[in-house]
């Protein structure tokens, strides 16, 4: 699987070109800046991109906004954001195109290396990975969301864990219950929420993402 | 029949006995003012609360006996206050022990503020005429019908009636007579339909025309332009009030100890005058005087030094000071000279009202009047100006003017005199600032004092927030790295031994690093957030909004960005603002406006929440304040009680235009 690195730290750089290269990843190019990213992912059509937010030239959102021209370039083109800090401005602005294979995580997930390079491989394969602490502001500022309260427990914690992208199996393995009960709690969120159910797992967390940033067309109307 | 009209010429007669004890009440209220002027204003208030009930009698007689309904027109009655909490009262920014003194004065502006006091008092003193007549009318003919009637008999001793020989005089008086009764029971009526134009609560009138409007306000100014030369002469006074005392306190040394409370004292009534100009021209002149001393410093030896000489309290250095301060101050001698000068320049707003005065009252009045109390005196009034004389001694000076012509100048003199009236009011207005507004050196001297204290206060503040940082770190990040460091070496030591044990160490690091870096993101975070660095100030405030578990709407865009504190205040302004409306102003909405005029940046924020947001005692919205305050930037919080709330930030500022290479849409 070819990977296009931009990264301006070079430890860093580095460390995740042998982490990538250590799970079978080809790394066609590691570059340090905005431009350098902007030239390698026309150049190279990788199969996913690890982009770090900020980079040279101006150290402000270069690395963003690379992905996203690029995106717009190659509709579909996966990206897999890194940054210091998360925002919910970023993680929409990086889902509004509603394509998928496109995912947004802190820095210090890296430090897991198995869900890191599951990560970077479920984006290329497609699916949409968000670091849990944008989930986690999304449903705080959603705060006040009616169906949002009428949700039980679990199945707010099914919902987090849906968002973030993972597949029910992921999603069974993590709160050690069945699939098919979390089958059924999906089925719920979605009939509480007044979403189309989908058994496709890219659609469903796109939806789900639709939803949470108020961009859902049943949202448009304006609610309380 | 005969109960009915007595009985209206009796009440009548009571109306009228009413009228006069009326005029007696109000020649006691004015008397009652004798103590205002030696500073007991508050007695009057019960003098002036002690005379409603004879309006409130009239009221009811002229609902029982001419059938006109007035109800009493008066506002209801302060409630009295209640204490607080603790005990005590409260009054605006004021606590008070005892609540009577606030009772009272909440009385005094109820009785004050009361159109329908003055409206009684005007009422007592026309009504000691107007009332008198109505009421005693009917009884009065009555008894001088009588008397025509019975003249033939000479009841005392008459011998003539009304011009008319005895053998009429019967018929007359009974006629007279019949007009006394007849007319009782109408003019009781008339009585009540009189006493209800001030009695009863003024009525709502519709819009003013707008001739009556533009009357209204030219006859205000005429006025306005007299006070002012009231004002002017009184200036004259404290100038030369301050002259006897320069020189005297010169002579006698005594000049620290005088001198400068006299022109502190004095320099009310140029801020008087500060505070007309600004009505008048709508813009305000600033305060133009130096900032006063600061207090004194004792020297390492304990005394306090005043130029040469060194003493063992702070009194005289203070004096001394002091002394200096007002001497040196430019704005002290203009302030004088403009008392002087002012004397002379007052007057001619005051022509107006002596333009008027003179042809309505010299030229226009007589015209009119003069013929009127000649055939009424029956001989030739003086010839000229008999009312005018009386009145105004001028008319004469100008002399007399052939006949026709002077209702013809003088409707001119008066119609000229409305017209002029604001021009001059303006002009004189601009004559003002002339000496009253700031020099160039004393608004400098402002200038650096207020710098000096907003540069104090942001030395403070950044202080503080290193001291803050570097707590911060102190505990959070370098005490996890330490213990971070302690685990691997253990880790390490047990590597080989028992590698689970060491895994699950390594384990915990890992964990350990997560958390320190999330506290050190938090920390960022409040010293500079990274998407402000990034995006700059309108997307910085759109991640905050869309943080924020209210409903917020941002709008606006900045062509560039303002310099990095100031986007920074700003931000960390916005931040503060949308946490209280959350926290305290239980607000759903808020909408935010960003926008810059091309010397400041505008933004404000308003939410739909309760409102009552008082900055001074929200630590956080002080400390924006004092933050903006270091750019010279304004942060207003407009907050009723039961909302909305309204904040407007203000920070003057430049764009830079945006930096080309962040943008890759044109790449």
């Amino acid at each position: 699987m070819r990977v296009v690195l931009a990264e301006d730290l070079y430890l860093l750089r580095d460390g995740l070109t042998h982490l990538l290269q250590a799970h079978g990843f080809e790394i066609v190019a590691a570059v340090e800046s905005g431009p350098e990213l902007q030239h390698a992912l026309t150049e190279h059509r990788p199969d996913v991109a690890v982009v770090d937010v900020r980079l040279p030239p101006t150290f402000t959102d270069e690395g963003l906004q690379a992905a996203l021209s690029a995106r717009r370039a190659v509709p579909g083109l996966p990206v897999l954001v890194l940054s210091q800090h998360v925002e919910q401005l970023y993680a929409r602005e990086l889902l509004a195109d509603g394509t998928g294979a496109i995912g947004y995580l802190l820095k210090d997930r890296v430090f897991n290396a198995e869900q890191f390079v599951d990560a970077v491989r479920r984006v290329a394969g497609g699916g949409t990975v968000m670091d849990p602490e944008v989930i986690s502001k999304l449903l705080a500022s959603n705060a006040r969301d009616e169906p949002l309260g009428k949700l039980t427990e679990r199945e707010r914690e099914v919902l987090e864990l849906m968002a973030e992208g993972r597949s029910n199996a992921a999603i069974a393995q993590r709160l050690f219950i069945s699939e098919g009960a979390i089958g059924k709690h999906t089925a719920s969120i979605f009939t509480k929420l007044g979403l189309a159910p989908s058994d496709d797992d890219n659609r469903r967390v796109l939806a789900v993402l639709a939803y949470l940033n108020g961009t859902a067309a049943h949202r448009t109307g304006g609610d309380a | 029949m005969v109960r009915r009209y007595t009985l209206a010429m009796a009440r009548g007669v009571v109306f009228a006995g009413l009228a006069v004890v009326g005029l007696l009440t109000w020649a006691l209220v004015l008397l009652a003012l004798v103590p205002v002027f030696v500073g007991l204003v508050f007695t009057h208030m019960h003098v002036v609360e002690w005379t409603r009930p004879l309006p409130r009698l009239v009221r009811r007689l002229c609902g029982r006996w001419s059938t006109v309904d007035i109800p009493d027109p008066y506002r209801p009655a302060p409630e009295p206050v209640q204490p607080e909490e603790d005990g005590w009262y409260r009054d605006g920014d004021m606590l008070y022990k005892r609540g009577w003194w606030l009772n009272y004065q909440r009385r005094f502006t109820w009785i004050s503020d009361d159109p329908a006091t003055w409206r009684d008092h005007l009422w007592m003193l026309v009504n000691g005429i107007v009332g008198t007549v109505l009421g005693l009318l009917p009884a009065a003919a009555f008894g001088y019908g009588l008397l025509g009637f019975l003249a033939p008999w000479q009841p005392i001793g008459i011998t003539w009636y009304a011009g008319v020989s005895l053998s009429l005089a019967p018929v007359i008086g009974l006629l007279v007579m019949t007009f006394g009764v007849l007319s009782a029971p109408h003019l009781l009526v008339a009585q009540g339909r009189w006493n209800r134009l001030l009695l009863a609560q003024r009525r709502p009138r519709g819009p003013k025309s707008r001739p009556r409007v533009w009357l209204g306000n030219r006859l205000r100014t005429i006025g306005y332009g007299a006070a002012v030369a009231a004002f002017g002469a009184l200036g004259l006074v404290l100038f030369l009030a301050h002259l006897l005392v320069f020189v005297v306190s010169l002579f006698t040394g005594l000049q620290t100890l005088v001198w400068p409370p006299l022109v502190e004292a004095g320099r009310s009534l140029p801020n008087l005058a500060r505070a007309r100009v600004k009505d008048l021209l709508g813009e305000e002149i600033p305060d133009p005087y130096l900032p006063e001393p600061v207090l004194p410093r004792p020297r390492p030896d304990g005394k306090y030094q005043a130029g040469r000489s060194l003493y063992r309290t702070a009194g005289p250095v203070i004096r001394y000071e002091r002394w200096k301060w007002v001497m040196s101050d430019r704005a002290t001698w203009r302030d004088l000279a403009w008392m002087a000068l002012n004397t002379v320049v007052s007057l001619l707003p005051f022509l107006p009202a002596v333009l008027a005065c003179i042809g309505t009252f010299g030229w226009v009045f007589p015209w009119f009047w003069e013929p009127l109390i000649a055939s009424f005196l029956g001989e030739p009034v003086k010839s000229g100006y008999a009312l005018a004389d009386l009145l105004l001694p001028k008319a004469t000076v100008l002399g007399p003017l052939p006949g026709v012509f002077e209702p013809v100048f003088g409707v001119l003199l008066t119609v000229l005199a409305f017209v002029v009236t604001p021009r001059l009011l303006q002009a004189y207005a601009k004559w003002n600032r002339l000496l009253l507004a700031p020099t160039q050196a004393a608004l400098l001297a402002k200038r650096v004092e207020a710098l000096t204290e907003s540069r104090a206060e942001a030395s403070d503040a950044q202080a503080a927030e290193l001291r803050r940082i570097e707590r911060d770190l102190h505990d959070g990040a370098q005490a996890r790295l330490v213990a971070m460091g302690l685990k691997l070496g253990a880790a390490e030591a047990l590597i080989e031994r028992d590698p689970a044990a060491a895994k699950a160490l390594v384990a915990q690091v890992r964990e350990a690093s997560s958390v320190a870096l999330r506290e050190l993101r938090d920390l960022v975070r409040g010293i500079h957030p990274p998407v402000l660095a990034e995006r700059g100030l309108v997307d910085a405030v759109r991640a905050l909004a869309l943080d924020s578990a209210l409903d917020v709407e941002v709008a606006g865009v900045l062509r560039g960005r303002p310099e990095a504190p100031v986007e920074s205040a700003a931000y960390f302004g916005v931040s503060e603002v949308l946490a209280n409306a959350a926290k305290h102003a239980e607000a759903a909405r808020v909408s935010i406006e960003l926008d810059h005029d091309g010397e400041r940046l505008r933004i404000v924020a308003t939410d739909d929440g309760r409102g009552g947001a008082d900055p001074g005692q929200g630590s956080g919205l002080r400390g924006i304040e004092r933050r903006f305050a270091t750019f010279d930037g304004t942060f207003t919080v407009d907050s009723p009680v039961g909302g909305p709330t309204k904040v407007i930030m203000e920070l003057p500022c430049v764009l830079s235009s945006p930096k080309t290479s962040t943008s890759f849409e044109t790449a």
